[in-house]
């Protein structure tokens, strides 16, 4: 690659720059895509090799920093394998995912991500479906901070940080979020 | 050898207060208009610190806690106050403020001391 | 039998007194208001872990049977707790989860617990150390000597944890629990620990329901972990050991991780004075939770909020020395089974909640199965007898039918 494509005129730097802003995006919105589709293997395919994948919440109760879920890409690959052998509350998730901002790298090879994420839960079979099935809910809500990796003209999770602001999880959940 | 430097005159602006570090003592400064007053760093009556709460005008500093109050001018006390206020020797040297800081000013809050141990032997 | 009509599926069952309980126990709201007053507010409750507020004058709130509870650190560095209640008009004092009262207030001074209403101020003792402007409104009828806080019986013990009782004249803490914890006395009590896991969980069910699941082994059908790695003949041979007071202590055996892909085995990573991959469950009376698992400590405690309500508080302890790997291998443990996003959590909170489904006030009555007899091995449910045996006692209320005063189960046994 010519360096002249990163510092050269104003046009051709720009176009650059907003291809590899759009790729990070276009990265975050399909990962919350394949999410509340179910399709982990797909989601996790959009993670590198060397993927981590935390879950963290300042708690007020107990002045720390905790860590609710920690896991690497292998670990992630299992959870999803096992999902089935689990007995598990099925109400879907979906997720309202906004990417607030996008920041590169001075050489342009990765990227830091922070994105507003609200999950939602559409219950089913959690508690008494002839009553509750149907209702949406209000489960989590947090920031995703990720960080990407450029390869090969695409832009893959090298790590996903989704830090929560509630502690008050009730039955909590067996999905990846 | 006890006049230590507080502060520059232009650093504490009239009617206000500004907390000092004299070699690790905590002092305040009063600027209240027609002179200057330097004190331990907290109200006599139960500890506020005075750089949060403490308030000077027409003469007076007055603590927003609890409404104690001193005229600073001859340190009545005025109001519902029921302490002394404890204070400095201070004076002007050109655009420097100084105190005479022998050691630091206390004052004596009673914390109840008394063991309670045997608290619910009369439940 | 096959499946039977309704007076089959009400009789009782071919079982003995103490071996099934009535689903009133779960649904009734009159019983669930006498449990309050007659149990909760007369055992003892930890409430929190003294970690949690390390410094003096560091501060934590909580709460037992409706009633607000607040613990404070002292300058003497002993830790008091007092009913969270102003004694002017009944304003909650402090309203944050925790914090510190070494600065001051808006309306109140530093080191000093202030009532943001009319600004009476509380020392870490509980003395009422100033009521603004006393002498102007109390003349000499009344004065800060008569205004203090009511100071709770509160003791630190057991590994750290702070517990609180409402009671001024309950059995002492000592007698209460001393037994159960002595498995684990010395490694609880070798060196100071720290809680590094907490989240709650509101779960639309009786806080019973999530005892008993606590107290038997044989759900681990539920677990497709436990099922992998736990049934051999080492499991089989823990047994459920009963103590005074109802609670219940399941013994240790060795858990075979590397059965179970996913995640290393915990050898390596323990506590003082505990073989690594060693495991010890302590079950308190009325619904207090220990567990501690090789790497990990669990800590869970219910607040009963309904019949059919319950708050259930989760905690993951570890030691204060911890490096950072130490602490993440901890926490790694810890939460892949027992975090909210783990595997087994979600499993027994489904399980309690179903069960929460079918037991409501206003559901029908029915026959609670607790007649497992295995030499109270682990898949035996004697926890469960035991546990409602002592309620029973507690309540003056027979647990097959709350409508009759309580029976010994032998008196009835020799009828």
């Amino acid at each position: 690659m010519e360096t002249s494509m990163l510092t050269g005129g104003a046009g051709q730097a720009g176009s650059y720059l907003d291809q590899r802003q759009g790729l990070v995006r276009d990265a975050v919105y399909q990962a919350s895509l394949m999410l509340d589709d179910q399709r982990w293997n797909d989601w996790l395919a959009l993670c590198a090799d060397d993927f981590t994948y935390d879950i963290k919440s300042w708690s007020p109760e107990i002045n720390y920093d905790m860590t609710y879920l920690h896991a690497s890409r292998k670990d992630l690959d299992s959870l999803i394998r096992l999902l089935p052998k689990h007995n598990t509350d099925h109400s879907p998730l979906t997720r309202h995912t906004s990417v607030y901002t996008v920041e590169l790298s001075p050489d342009g090879t990765t990227a830091q991500v922070v994105s507003s994420v609200v999950i939602f839960q559409h219950l089913l079979d959690g508690t008494n479906s002839h009553i509750d099935s149907g209702e949406s809910r209000l489960f989590l809500v947090g920031k995703y901070y990720d960080q990407l990796r450029f390869e090969e003209g695409t832009a893959k999770f090298t790590a996903r940080e989704l830090r929560l602001l509630n502690r008050r999880l009730d039955k909590g959940s067996h999905w990846p979020l | 050898m006890s006049w230590k430097y507080l502060c520059d005159v232009s650093d504490v602006s009239n009617n206000s207060l500004k907390l000092v570090d004299v070699d690790g003592i905590r002092i305040i400064v009063a600027n209240y208009g027609e002179g200057f007053r330097a004190m331990p760093p907290i109200c006599p009556h139960m500890e506020e610190p005075l750089d949060e709460s403490g308030v000077v005008a027409g003469c007076v500093l007055t603590c927003t806690k609890h409404l104690w109050a001193w005229d600073l001018r001859n340190l009545d006390l005025m109001g519902e106050t029921e302490k002394e206020l404890k204070t400095y020797e201070v004076k002007q040297e050109g655009s420097r403020l100084l105190a005479f800081v022998e050691r630091e000013l206390t004052y004596d809050f009673d914390e109840d001391a008394d063991d309670d141990e045997d608290f619910f032997a009369n439940a | 039998m096959p499946a039977r009509n309704y007076k089959q599926w009400t009789a009782n069952p071919p079982l003995q007194q103490g071996e099934w309980i009535d689903s009133r126990l779960y649904t009734d709201q009159a019983i669930f208001d006498e449990e309050l007053e007659k149990i909760f507010k007369r055992t003892w409750i930890p409430v929190c872990h003294e970690s949690e507020l390390p410094k003096p004058y560091d501060f934590r709130t909580t709460s037992i049977a409706n009633e607000p509870v607040i613990v404070c650190r002292g300058p003497d560095n002993v830790v008091r707790a007092f009913l969270n209640v102003c004694p002017h008009r009944g304003m909650i004092i402090e309203r944050r989860p925790s914090g510190s009262f070494y600065e001051g207030q808006p309306s109140g001074n530093p080191k000093r617990m202030t009532c943001m209403f009319h600004a009476w101020q509380f020392d870490m003792k509980g003395n009422c150390v100033y009521v603004s402007r006393e002498k102007e409104g109390y003349q000499d009828r009344l004065c800060k000597e008569d205004v203090g806080l009511r100071r709770l019986r509160c003791e630190v013990k057991f590994g750290g944890f702070v517990w609180v009782n409402l009671a001024d004249d309950p059995v002492p803490l000592e007698d209460w629990a001393g037994a159960p914890f002595e498995c684990l006395r010395k490694t609880l009590d070798a060196e100071p620990m720290e809680v590094f896991h907490y989240h709650k969980a509101i779960v639309d069910t009786n806080y019973k329901l999530w005892h008993d699941t606590n107290c038997e082994f044989y759900h681990d059908f539920m677990h497709y972990h436990n099922r992998v790695t736990g049934f051999n003949d080492a499991y089989f041979a823990r047994k459920n050991e009963s103590f005074d007071h109802g609670h219940i202590v399941v013994g240790t055996f060795e858990v075979n991780y590397d059965q179970y892909e996913g995640f290393e085995s915990r050898a390596g990573l323990s506590f003082p004075h505990l073989p690594p991959n060693q495991w010890y469950m302590i079950d308190l009376f009325p619904g207090m939770n220990f567990n501690l698992r090789g790497s990990a400590l669990r800590c869970d405690v219910v607040t009963p909020l309904g019949p059919n309500k319950t708050m259930i508080e989760f905690r993951g302890i570890g030691l204060k020395r911890d490096t950072k790997e130490e602490r993440q291998t901890r926490i790694n443990h810890h939460n892949s089974i027992w975090g909210p996003f783990g595997r087994n959590l979600h499993e027994d909170l489904i399980g309690v909640q179903g069960q929460g489904t079918t037991m409501r006030p206003g559901s029908e009555p029915r026959r609670i199965l607790h007649g497992r007899q295995e030499n109270q091995t682990i898949h035996d449910e004697n926890g469960m007898r035991h546990y409602y045996d002592e309620w029973g006692r507690w309540m003056d209320r027979l647990p097959s039918d709350p409508a009759k005063p309580y029976i010994a189960p032998t008196a009835v046994a020799a009828e």
